[in-house]
C-alpha cells in the first residue's frame, strides 16, 4: 500500500469505526452539513424549514437552501385562523422577510415567490435586493401589481440574471428599464394598464430592439398603455426584428408620454398598425417645439384610418403652430370616424384671442368638409387634468360653439367660477346622454337593427348634444326643439311664466353679462321665452349664484322681514347644497331647525332633518346663499308637493326687486 | 499485482474498510470523480486503492451502480432511470445512509442524488415526530425551545401537528 496515495484519506480513517451504522443510531444527524443540505435541496421550502424542529443540529440547516419557493396559496388556507390569533404577525410577507434575512452566506440559486396580496414596493425591493446579494440566478415573482425600475441601483446589480415575470393577475405594470437585464414577461393576461418607459442606455438600437419587442409581446393583452420616446424609437424598424412587433388586440388607449417629433413617426406607425382596436390617441406632451412637418407625418396619418375604431384624439400643449395645424388637418381629413378632438392650449394661444380665432377659422372648414362631428366634452377624460395649467373645458366648450358657427373668442381666464358651473351643466347633459344611449341600445336590441341604423342613432345623439351648445341660427328651429326635448330633463312639464320681478332680474343678469356664454340665447338679444325649459332655468340658477358672489355686499341691505319669512318657510328643494343654503339662512336668523323641519312636508325624504350644519356665530350672510334660495322659489323649481304660499312668493319677488335696485345703485 | 495493473490499464483494485478487495474496470471506476482525480494525478502506482469509509456491502452496491451507468450508453436513459428507481427500492435506512456517505465520499453525483432524493422523500410531508422516529433523531430541545422554533417558523408548520 502506498502511503502517498493514502494521505488524502488519512483524516477520514480516524472516523472509520463510525462509517457503518447500526439500528437505533441517529444516523442522519451525523451526516455532514453538505450532505444534509443536499438532502434538503430535494425538499420543498416548507418541508426543509420544518426540519428545524427535529433537533438543534437541524435548527438552521435550512438557511442555506439554494432554491427558495414560497407560495402564498399554500399558506392562505389557514389564513383566517392565524389572523384571528395574531392580526399583525405571521403574515406571508413577514415570513419571506425572515427566510431571506436568515439565509446564510451561500448563494440563492432560485427565488420563487407567489404573492397574493399587494406588497409594499419597498418590501419587495428588499426581497429582490437580498436575492441579488446572494447572486440569484432565477428570480420568479408572481404579483398582483408590479413596478420595475431598473435605473435604481437595485436593478443595476441584477443585470447578469434573467428576470422572469409571470403574473396572470397583474393589472398594472410600470416598466422602466434600460433593458440590460433579460426580462421575460409571460402569462400577463389580465393586464389593463401598462406604462412602458424603456431607455436605450448605452446599448445600440439593434441590441435593444429585440428586447423591447420581447417586453411588448409580454404585455400585448394590455388595454391602455403609455409609451416613451425610446420605446417608439426602438421599434421604428420592426422589419429587421425577428418575429416583428406583436399585435395588441385589446389596446384601446395609447398615450405618448413624450413630445412628438419626426423621428418617432416610424415607431408610432408600427404601433398603430398593430393596434386594430385603438380608439384614443393622446399626445400628452404635445409636439416637440422644434417639430417641422415633413412627408413622414403625412404618411402616418394616411395610415391612421386603418384603425377603424379611432374615435378620439387629444393633443396637449397646443400652440397652433404650422406643424400642428398641418398635422391636425391631415388627421381630420383621414380619421373618418373621429368623434372628438381635444386640444389643450398653451397660454400663448389661449391668451391671444386673435390667434385663437385664426386657428378656429382654419380648423372649421376642415372639420365640416370631413363631416367631422364634435361631441361635447366628456369630463371623465379631462377632469384629472384640470389642475394643470391647461384649459381643456374652456377650449372644448368654445370649440363646440365655434365649430358650429358661433365664434366665441373672448378672453375668460378669470371666469373660472362660471366655467365650473357650466361644467356641472355639461356633466348633467352627459349623464342624460348616457341614459339615452342605454335606451337606444335597448331599442336596437329589440329591433335587431343593423350597424347602419346604430350609427345613425349615434349621429342623432351627437347632433342633439351639439345643438345644445349651438346657436339658434345654425340649428333650425324645429331641430332645436327636438334637441331640447331629447335632453329629457326631469319631466316635460310646462313651466309657468316667470313673475315680473323675476323677468326683471333675469334681464338684469343678461345686461350684466351673466349669459355671455349662454348660446341658447339668440345673439345679443334677450328673449325671456328661452327660459321656458329646464336648461334655461338651470342656467339662471348658476348665473344668479355667480351674481351673488360678485355682489356680496347687497345682502346687508335686503329687507330683513322678507328674508326671515323665506328662511322660516323651509328648504326649496331636497338637494344637499340647497338644503345647506336654506339652513344657513335659518342659522343667520337664529331659527331653530326643529321648528322648521317638524312642519316641513318634505321631511320624509330629507336626509338632514333637524340637523344643524352651520356652527359658530356667523353673522355674515352672503348674497350667494340668498340668491340660491330665492331663485329656486322664483323659478318655482321646487318639489311638486311643496306648496309655496302667495305671501312667500311676494316676499321673494320683493327681494328680487331690491336686489336689482341695489345692484344698480352699487354699480 | 502492480505490474498487472500497469499492463492492463482497464482494471484496478478497490479495498473496502473491512478488507475486501474489488477488481473493477477502469471505465467503471471513472464514474467516481474521486477515483478519476486520483488516476488523473498519476496515482496509478497504487496497486490497491483503499476506501476506508466504505464497507464491503456498500461498496458492492456502489460498484453495481457504477457498472450499470458506465456500461449503458447515453441513449438508454429510460433504462437507467428504471434501474435507479429499482436500485434503492426496499433498501433499509442503514444501507441507504451508508450509500449516501459512500457516494459523497467517492463523489458519484448521480448516486448521491438518488439516495438524497430517497431520504428527502421519507422526510417529505411527515410530521417531525415521525421523522425523528424514523431516523432516530434525538430531540435535544427543551420544550420551551421547541415551541419557540415552531413559533418562529410557524408559516411552514401550517397544517402540521
Amino acid at each position: 500500500m502506498d502511503d502517498v496515495v493514502l494521505l488524502p484519506f488519512s483524516k477520514h480513517q480516524k472516523l472509520s469505526k463510525d462509517v457503518t451504522y447500526g439500528e437505533g443510531m441517529d444516523v442522519i444527524s451525523s451526516l455532514s452539513d453538505n450532505v444534509l443540505r443536499h438532502i434538503l435541496s430535494f425538499l420543498s421550502t416548507e418541508d426543509s424549514i420544518r426540519t428545524s424542529i427535529l433537533s438543534r443540529r437541524w435548527q438552521y440547516l435550512w438557511t442555506s437552501i439554494s432554491d427558495i419557493n414560497l407560495d402564498d396559496i399554500s399558506w392562505s388556507k389557514e389564513n383566517d385562523k392565524i389572523k384571528d390569533q395574531c392580526p399583525m404577525c405571521h403574515r406571508f410577507s413577514d415570513f419571506v422577510d425572515r427566510v431571506l434575512l436568515l439565509h446564510d452566506a451561500s448563494d440563492i440559486r432560485k427565488l420563487h415567490l407567489n404573492i397574493l396580496d399587494p406588497v409594499n414596493s419597498a418590501r419587495l425591493s428588499s426581497w429582490i435586493s437580498a436575492a441579488i446579494r446572494h447572486n440569484v440566478q432565477e428570480l420568479n415573482l408572481e404579483l398582483p401589481r408590479l413596478t420595475i425600475e431598473d435605473d435604481r441601483s437595485l436593478w443595476a446589480d441584477a443585470l447578469s440574471c434573467a428576470v422572469k415575470v409571470h403574473a396572470p393577475n397583474l393589472i398594472y405594470l410600470k416598466f422602466a428599464s434600460t433593458l440590460k437585464g433579460h426580462f421575460h414577461l409571460c402569462g400577463i393576461s389580465s393586464l389593463v394598464n401598462a406604462s412602458i418607459n424603456l431607455l436605450y442606455g448605452d446599448m445600440s438600437p439593434q441590441d435593444v430592439s429585440p428586447r423591447v419587442i420581447g417586453v411588448l409581446a409580454g404585455i400585448c393583452n394590455v388595454k391602455s398603455s403609455t409609451v416613451s420616446a425610446d420605446t417608439l424609437l426602438s421599434i421604428s424598424d420592426v422589419e429587421d426584428i425577428v418575429g416583428g412587433l406583436p399585435t395588441f388586440p385589446n389596446m384601446t388607449d395609447l398615450k405618448l408620454n413624450t413630445e412628438f417629433s419626426p423621428d418617432l413617426t416610424g415607431g408610432l406607425i408600427n404601433l398603430l398598425e398593430k393596434s386594430p382596436k385603438l380608439e384614443f390617441l393622446d399626445f400628452a406632451q404635445g409636439f416637440d417645439s422644434d417639430y417641422f412637418h415633413d412627408y413622414e407625418g403625412g404618411l402616418m396619418l394616411e395610415r391612421v384610418p386603418s384603425c377603424c375604431c379611432f374615435k378620439r384624439f387629444s393633443l396637449s400643449c397646443f400652440e397652433g403652430k404650422p406643424a400642428e395645424m398641418h398635422f391636425l388637418r391631415l388627421l381630420l381629413k383621414n380619421a373618418t370616424v373621429l368623434l372628438r378632438m381635444t386640444l389643450y392650449c398653451e397660454p400663448i394661444l389661449s391668451e391671444d384671442s386673435e390667434k385663437e380665432e385664426e386657428v378656429n377659422n382654419q380648423l372649421r372648414p376642415i372639420s365640416l368638409s370631413s363631416q367631422f362631428q364634435h361631441e361635447s366634452s366628456n369630463l371623465h377624460d379631462t377632469h384629472d387634468r384640470n389642475s394643470k395649467p391647461k384649459k381643456p373645458l374652456h377650449l372644448l366648450f368654445k370649440e363646440a360653439v365655434g365649430l358650429s358657427g358661433k365664434i366665441e373668442v373672448e378672453n375668460e381666464v378669470e371666469d373660472s367660477e362660471l366655467k365650473k358651473k357650466l361644467r356641472k351643466l355639461e356633466e348633467e347633459v352627459r349623464k342624460l346622454t348616457e341614459n339615452r344611449n342605454e335606451r337606444e341600445t335597448l331599442k336596437k336590441l329589440v329591433k335587431k337593427s343593423n350597424n347602419g341604423d346604430g350609427s345613425k342613432e349615434l349621429r342623432t345623439i351627437t347632433k342633439s348634444l351639439h345643438l345644445l351648445f349651438a346657436n339658434n341660427d345654425v340649428g333650425g328651429g324645429g331641430e332645436k326643439s327636438e334637441g331640447m326635448a331629447n335632453l329629457g330633463m326631469e319631466d316635460p312639464r310646462l313651466y309657468k311664466e316667470l313673475s315680473r320681478e323675476m323677468v326683471e332680474f333675469v334681464t338684469h343678469l343678461f345686461e350684466k353679462g351673466y349669459f355671455r356664454d349662454a348660446n341658447f340665447l339668440p345673439r345679443n338679444k334677450f328673449d325671456v321665452t328661452c327660459f321656458e325649459n329646464s336648461y334655461g332655468r338651470d342656467f339662471v340658477k348658476y348665473a344668479a349664484e355667480k351674481f351673488g358672489k360678485d355682489n356680496r355686499e347687497i345682502a346687508k341691505w335686503l329687507s330683513a322681514s322678507d328674508l326671515k319669512r323665506v328662511a322660516a318657510f323651509g328648504c326649496p328643494s331636497l338637494g344637499r347644497k340647497n338644503i345647506f343654503f336654506a339652513k344657513r339662512l335659518r342659522h343667520f336668523f337664529g331659527i331653530q331647525e326643529d321648528t322648521v323641519c317638524s312642519k316641513c312636508i318634505l321631511k320624509p325624504s330629507c336626509k338632514y332633518v333637524n340637523q344643524s350644519v352651520w356652527r359658530g356665530d356667523n353673522k355674515n350672510l352672503g348674497l350667494v346663499v340668498v340668491m340660491r334660495v330665492i331663485t329656486l322659489y322664483a323659478l318655482e323649481s321646487v318639489p311638486p308637493q311643496l306648496v309655496v304660499p302667495d305671501e312667500m312668493k311676494d316676499s321673494v319677488n320683493r327681494l328680487l326687486k331690491e336686489v336689482v335696485n341695489l345692484s344698480a345703485t352699487v354699480a | 499485482m502492480a505490474s498487472s495493473i500497469e499492463n492492463n490499464n482497464e482494471k484496478l483494485t478497490l479495498k473496502s474498510s473491512d478488507g475486501e478487495e474489488f477488481l473493477v474496470e477502469k471505465h467503471v471506476a471513472l464514474q467516481s470523480t474521486l477515483l478519476q482525480n486520483m488516476l488523473d494525478s498519476d496515482c496509478s502506482s497504487a496497486d490497491v486503492i483503499p476506501l476506508p469509509k466504505i464497507d464491503a456491502r456498500t461498496l458492492a452496491l456502489v460498484l453495481g451502480y457504477c457498472k450499470k451507468h458506465a456500461d449503458a450508453s447515453s441513449s438508454k436513459q429510460g433504462e437507467l432511470n428504471s434501474f435507479d428507481s429499482e436500485f434503492l427500492k426496499d433498501m433499509d435506512m442503514g444501507a441507504l445512509f451508508n450509500l449516501v456517505l459512500a457516494a459523497n465520499f467517492m463523489e458519484i453525483k448521480g448516486l448521491l442524488d438518488i439516495a438524497a432524493q430517497k431520504i428527502a422523500d421519507t422526510i417529505k410531508d411527515k410530521p417531525h415526530q415521525e421523522v425523528r422516529e424514523i431516523f432516530h433523531v434525538e430531540n435535544d430541545y427543551t420544550p420551551e425551545e421547541e415551541a419557540a422554533v415552531r413559533e418562529e417558523n410557524r408559516w411552514a408548520f401550517e397544517g402540521f401537528p
